[in-house]
């Protein structure tokens, strides 16, 4: 297996975690593990997941490679949605300009870091205001209403498979497919592992790091758009504070997956774990009517947990904490 | 018993040995003109004196008593400081608070006493008859001169009693020069040592009381003032062996390319606005063109401008007699030139990839099958024949490359290279920092591709390297090609002379 960037150990652990967390909200009420209970926790997960896809491979491009503007896309793409159907478009069409929309403000995102030379995060920060900024204007800050849209674009967000979500088996059980093949067994892949490692060894070795991070950032685009019709058709609302939170929750995640922040390691499998606990802890404190305010607090605390077990597993302990300081020589 | 005094200095970096039992002294109020070619051990002995490394074996000695410098901060408070050649400062920061930096005086908690400052820095400036307004302005303002001399103020303000300067003059102009030379008079004479690192050799009179000459890391003369003539001193930079070297030449010289055949690159007035000037070569198959020159005569720039890495000023590039302008690397690799870059841990390798990754990385478009997806298979049997033909030694093609000694992972990165079919292959340093036997292991590959008809161009600071795996030498200083040499005119004193620019006293490089 030529994967690299698969991380065994960190995926594991956040298994281990997940289980347990799992466990631990079944000791206070064995009724989370019904049928219902848990198709809710994928409902809840699969839009936040398909952006953390996204999210991974932009990090995964390295040299500060970041997109804060995830969830100001979705949001966008989603009222774009909602504009058209309201104005009568045919709800595939509708679908399609959401998508679209959402791969082109990728592809702003990535001109603005690659050709203009801004730095990812000041590019990914102005855009998430511009986006969120023209998402309430278009609106007027008001949510469109979309209950009375076709059945079927509403089977999106709400329809069942063989008693399963459509949206996880339709739609991010494929694209999760399709990433790791991306990210693991395709030239892309390969070439982004690499740009990410080192942006100088891999020009001189005649990749293209602008050309190959570009396209991270337009596929995170198109990975917000499609998370944002989800939402949309899950919701039956075009809003325009949609998926607010997926701007930050989605680098926690793919962070917690076991992507290194200064790129070049990592895998979509390993953010796809991520989200099932993320999922399972908020859906968990949600419904053991833990007051919402904690899940932001919980999710820092599993973060640096993860952290820990994974550095202490790989023997590297103590000496990754802060406070025990080596005696600098140089 | 000299003030200064380092005996018996081993150091090794891997399998190479760098300092083979150095021993140097110095005393207060006496300079020494350390002299040495590219990778003779000059700067290792001076992280070693400066307390930055540590010696395998050896002692350092001040008056007599032995030192165990663990960090240059022991060093520091010994009395040994150095001035490095490239001005580390903080531009941000003014100079009163860089001549201080990590040293404040400090008053009643912890509070920065500037006026103590003041007063301590004001004679220290006045021997360096430095304006006292100069303390209040930006470090970034000032120009490479100044910023020196605030480094040598910052020695005298850690009451410095041995001050090492490495290769000062490089960034200086003539009167800038002049300038410094008449303070390293001014603070020898008022008592303190002198360590004076160069390879001009029109500077060792001017400087020197004594001249040490190191050569592939082992004192191979001294000399006291007036006791020795360029020519002397030349040949024992070039090492005393160089018969030695010349016997390999001729053991190795392959049957050189016909120089009547059409040359498969041909390079002809490249400029580049900051690096070089009108530079030309002729790059004919089969054959090896060394070239040589110090660091910065503007080498790695005429490679990485063909390679389309940088963008040149002026002048063609013609491969296969096809004017060509690649816009990049990708570019450069597409129409068949390569290029091993000689940085290998910034510019070579992907330190946290397999082995394989990094032998493949240029290549990958050969292993695209459908889908864009890459064929796994393949890529593991390149990977093995590559690992088989260059002796690599790893326990697998997964084997991470950072793993791997030096030695090996040069030859991946070599193998990445060599390992395809090029019409022109640039190596930049392809032997740097490895042991002998695997650089003997890379010339024999060097030549097998030249062979083969590649039209090979190897880049070094390693004169015998250089002379011995080269058909002809291109010698460059200061951006511009000053030699070319071939057959038994290759004789380690003419290129030598030719890179440092010999006889041509006073001559600045600024």
């Amino acid at each position: 297996m030529g994967a690299t960037g698969f991380q065994p150990g960190r995926i594991g652990v956040l298994v281990l975690l997940t289980i347990l967390a799992l466990g631990g909200f079944a000791l206070g009420d064995p009724g989370i593990l019904s049928g219902p209970n848990l198709y809710s926790m994928a409902v809840f997960s699969v839009e936040i997941g398909i952006i953390a896809f996204g999210q991974t491979l932009v990090i995964c491009g390295g040299d500060g490679g970041i997109d804060l503007s995830v969830g100001a896309i979705g949001a966008l793409a989603q009222v774009l949605l909602g504009l058209a159907i309201t104005a009568g478009l045919p709800w595939p069409l509708a679908v399609a300009i959401c998508v679209a929309a959402g791969a082109g403000m990728g592809m702003i995102n990535g001109a603005c870091v690659t050709r203009l030379d801004i730095p990812p995060i000041i590019t990914t920060l102005a855009t998430m205001f511009v986006f969120s900024g023209l998402a309430l204007v278009l609106t007027g800050g008001i949510n469109i209403d979309l209950t009375t849209a076709s059945a079927a674009f509403l089977f999106l967000g709400q329809g069942a498979i063989a008693g399963l979500p459509f949206q996880l088996v339709a739609l991010y059980l494929p694209a999760l497919l399709i990433l790791i093949a991306v990210q693991h067994r395709a030239g892309f892949g390969r070439a982004l592992y690499l740009v990410g490692t080192s942006t100088t060894a891999a020009r001189l070795t005649g990749l293209r790091p602008n050309r190959i991070r570009a396209r991270t950032y337009a596929i995170a685009g198109l990975m917000a758009g499609i998370a944002g019709a989800i939402g949309a058709a899950r919701l039956g609302t075009a809003s325009p504070e949609a998926l607010g939170q997926a701007n930050l929750i989605s680098i926690a995640i793919v962070v917690l997956g076991g992507s290194s922040i200064f790129g070049g390691d990592g895998s979509v499998v390993g953010t796809m774990v991520a989200t099932v606990l993320i999922g399972v802890v908020n859906y968990g404190l949600s419904y053991m009517n833990f007051n919402p305010v904690y899940q932001a607090g919980v999710m820092g605390l599993i973060l640096i947990g993860a952290v820990l077990i994974d550095n202490a597993i790989s023997g590297r302990g103590l000496s990754a904490l802060p406070f025990r300081m080596t005696r600098s020589t140089g | 018993m000299a003030t200064f005094e380092l005996s018996g200095i081993v150091r090794n970096f891997g399998g190479v040995r760098a300092l083979k039992g150095v021993d140097i002294a110095v005393d207060a109020g006496e300079s020494l003109v350390l002299l040495g070619e590219n990778g003779a051990g000059k700067s290792t002995l001076i992280k070693i004196l400066t307390g930055a490394l540590a010696p395998d074996a050896g002692e350092i000695r001040i008056d007599g008593v032995a030192q165990d410098f663990r960090s240059p901060l022991d060093a520091q408070n010994a009395g040994i400081s150095a001035v490095y050649q490239e001005p580390m400062i903080y531009p941000h920061l003014s100079v009163l608070e860089n001549l201080f930096m990590g040293r404040e005086i400090t008053g009643a908690f912890g509070r920065v006493d500037r006026a103590a400052m003041r007063r301590t820095a004001r004679p220290i400036l006045a021997e360096l008859e430095l304006d006292e307004t100069i303390l209040d302005r930006p470090m970034a303002a000032l120009s490479l001169g100044y910023q020196q001399l605030v480094l040598i103020a910052q020695t005298l303000a850690q009451n410095a009693r041995l001050i090492i300067f490495d290769e000062p003059t490089s960034i200086l102009s003539r009167a800038e020069t002049e300038r410094l030379f008449t303070i390293i008079d001014r603070l020898r004479a008022g008592g303190r040592a002198i360590v004076y690192i160069t390879h001009r050799l029109e500077e060792v009179p001017r400087v020197g009381d004594r001249v040490t000459v190191l050569t592939d890391g082992a004192v191979t003369g001294g000399y006291g003032k007036g006791g020795f003539s360029e020519t002397t001193l030349l040949e024992l930079m070039a090492g005393k062996n160089s018969r030695e070297i010349e016997a390999e030449i001729t053991a190795h010289r392959t049957p050189a390319g016909d120089p009547a055949t059409p040359p498969v690159m041909e390079i002809a007035g490249l400029s580049h606005p900051a690096h070089f000037e009108d530079v030309n070569l002729r790059l004919p198959p089969g054959m090896i063109t060394g070239i040589y020159g110090l660091v910065g005569s503007g080498r790695s720039e005429v490679a990485l401008t063909i390679f389309g890495e940088l963008t040149r000023s002026a002048g063609t590039i013609r491969l296969e007699g096809q004017e060509i302008a690649p816009a990049d690397p990708a570019e450069a690799i597409a129409l068949g030139i390569g290029y091993l870059p000689e940085d290998r841990k910034l510019q070579g390798i992907f330190a946290s990839k397999p082995l394989e990754a990094n032998m493949t990385s240029n290549g990958l478009a050969r292993f695209r099958g459908g889908w864009g997806l890459l064929d796994f298979p393949a890529l593991a049997a390149e990977a093995r024949r590559i690992m088989g033909q260059y002796n690599i030694k790893a326990q697998s093609a997964r084997t991470l490359i950072s793993t791997l000694s030096g030695g090996n992972q040069q030859k991946g990165l070599f193998a990445r290279w060599a390992g395809q079919p090029f019409k022109v292959l640039i190596l930049d340093e392809p032997t740097r920092g490895i042991d002998v036997r695997t650089k003997d292991e890379i010339h024999d590959f060097i030549r097998d591709l030249a062979t083969g008809g590649v039209a090979v161009v190897v880049i070094s600071s390693d004169l015998k390297e250089v002379l011995s795996v080269s058909d002809r030498i291109v010698v460059m200083r200061a951006g511009r090609v000053v030699d070319e040499v071939s057959g038994t005119a290759m004789t380690p004193e003419r290129v030598l002379s030719a890179a440092i620019g010999a006889g041509q006293t006073g001559e600045s490089a600024a």
